[in-house]
């Protein structure tokens, strides 16, 4: 053997196995968490334990808990305001509850936060039969929002409901279609963090569970479920040297053509304008300055 | 159907049970009552061309006499499917069916009194409409006809991942008289019906 072969062997037997259908994840390797979710004898959900490492738990929670909302985000005030290019939006209420909506398309509070969420939007989409990374970005109607969620309070509860399955419309694109599922990627732990009950589920087989309690999680564990099956977040409570109930959430959000409205700014983006326009009055002003030493 | 049933079906040959299950009913019972009212009758022989999983195949198989339905799909998993599907509703009479992608409608070694192709022509090149033709007008007897549909018009995305695993196209010819054009090339006559479809496609007729 010739040394350049001995050279393209050697590198051939090093490279990592890495190619797009094993980045995709192959299809057979998805079929037990798929029959788990969609068979008539599976649970309807499938846990992905210690999903993140309890470094990158301890970083998200210490973010999302204390960082400043307006710098990064607008505020919320209806979906409405999901449209193409919008920016991220955040709901902070007066106990403490903060609720963050965050779009793949702007620069992240929190780049753990955001590169986590890809992964779980992409395994999500993989099981559920669709393109890695469809969703991602509008091209089709809707786009994944990673909403974090810290809840202090029973009032922060969502009624029993379901999801695309609507029957009556279901000539419609996305109005009931069975495949659809959500993720849930835990960030705290009852007991310690909050107590009462929060996220309840109807298993397949029509038993209801209780994340935490009846299926034990951990923060950093990561569940994707069925989104047509019934389920609520029933009321929590927190004290005030405890975190809440937090989470992430995925759900794909209509976005709306962007209206002809400027851009909602952020505080960054004020603070932006601010830097430049203190920026121009500075030129504007030395300018002035080495003209009069001109004439002087 | 019950959708439980289809979805069971579904899960179980590791195919995400989506829209194509869902309106299981909708669009199987559409196809047969189209094929009906173009003159189906049990008797005859009917090729149905991207059978998937028998959406109209379980139904067309019932109506039809025994051993009158050949479905051909090239996504092996629904055939899978389809299988599964017969065996726990329960069919009895005889049917064919085949895992193909090059129109190789002679395997059947049979003639064909009446042809069906929901969302095919759709998911198809000009050039694989032409080897399409080719054969059907091998194996559709004088006389016969073929119900499709058929979209008109340049999508955005041409190419897609079907169930995000199977390359495949989108139609993207914009001339209107394409497919009349095209029966013309293979001795065939092209009729658009007047029919509803359900989720909005044009729907017409080969006449060989």
């Amino acid at each position: 053997m010739s040394t350049s072969d001995l050279v393209r062997e050697s590198a051939h037997r090093s490279a990592p196995s890495l190619d797009y259908l094993r980045l995709a994840i192959p299809e057979d390797e998805l079929h037990a968490a798929r029959r788990a979710l969609y068979h008539s004898s599976g649970a309807g959900y499938v846990v992905f334990p210690n999903f993140l490492t309890p470094a990158h738990v301890a970083h998200i929670r210490s973010i999302w808990s204390s960082a400043d909302p307006w710098i990064s985000h607008a505020r919320f005030q209806g979906k409405a305001q999901f449209q193409v290019g919008c920016p991220n939006f955040a709901d902070i209420h007066p106990d403490g509850t903060r609720v963050f909506h965050n779009f793949l398309w702007n620069p992240p509070l929190d780049e753990v936060t955001r590169e986590a969420s890809i992964f779980v939007h992409m395994l999500r989409n993989r099981l559920s039969g669709r393109n890695a990374f469809d969703e991602c970005l509008p091209g089709a109607g809707k786009a994944v929002n990673y909403r974090v969620v810290i809840s202090r309070n029973p009032n922060t509860a969502v009624g029993l409901h379901r999801d695309y399955f609507d029957h009556a419309r279901r000539l419609e694109k996305n109005a009931y279609d069975p495949s659809r599922l959500q993720a849930t990627l835990f960030l705290s732990e009852k007991g310690k963090d909050y107590d009462g009950t929060g996220f309840r589920f109807t298993r397949n087989d029509g038993a209801v569970v209780v994340f935490g309690t009846d299926v034990p999680m951990a923060p950093g564990d990561l569940v994707i479920w069925k989104y047509t099956n019934w389920h609520a977040v029933d009321p929590i409570v927190s004290r005030p040297d405890q975190l809440g109930f937090m989470r992430i959430i995925y759900p794909p959000e209509v976005i709306h053509p962007a209206a002809r409205a400027a851009r909602q700014p952020t505080l960054a983006d004020v603070t932006a304008l601010g830097r430049a326009a203190a920026r121009r009055v500075r030129e504007t002003l030395v300018r002035r300055g080495k003209s009069l030493f001109a004439s002087s | 159907m019950d959708l439980a049933l289809l979805m069971d079906a579904a899960v179980e040959h590791n195919l995400v049970p989506g829209e194509y299950f869902s309106l299981w009913d909708d669009l199987g019972g559409w196809q047969l009552d189209a094929l009906r009212s173009i003159g189906l009758r049990p008797e005859h022989r009917l090729l149905d061309v991207g059978c998937g999983a028998m959406r109209l195949g379980l139904a067309a198989v019932e109506y039809l006499d025994d051993g009158n339905y050949f479905g051909v799909d090239a996504f092996a998993p629904y055939v899978a499917v389809a299988r599964r599907l017969a065996e726990v509703t329960g069919v009895r009479k005889r049917f064919t069916l085949r895992v193909d992608s090059s129109f190789a409608f002679e395997q059947f070694q049979t003639q064909f009194d009446y042809g069906n192709a929901q969302s095919v022509f759709t998911h198809l090149s000009e050039d694989e409409c032409d080897r399409c033709m080719s054969s059907l007008r091998r194996v559709m007897r004088p006389g016969s006809r073929f119900l499709f549909t058929y979209l008109i018009g340049a999508p955005v995305t041409q190419g897609m991942l079907y169930c995000g695993t199977q390359p495949m196209r989108r139609f993207a010819g914009t001339n209107p008289d394409f497919f009349a054009e095209l029966a013309a090339r293979h001795g065939a006559e092209f009729e658009r019906l007047s029919l509803a479809h359900p989720t909005g496609q044009h729907v017409a007729v080969f006449k060989f």
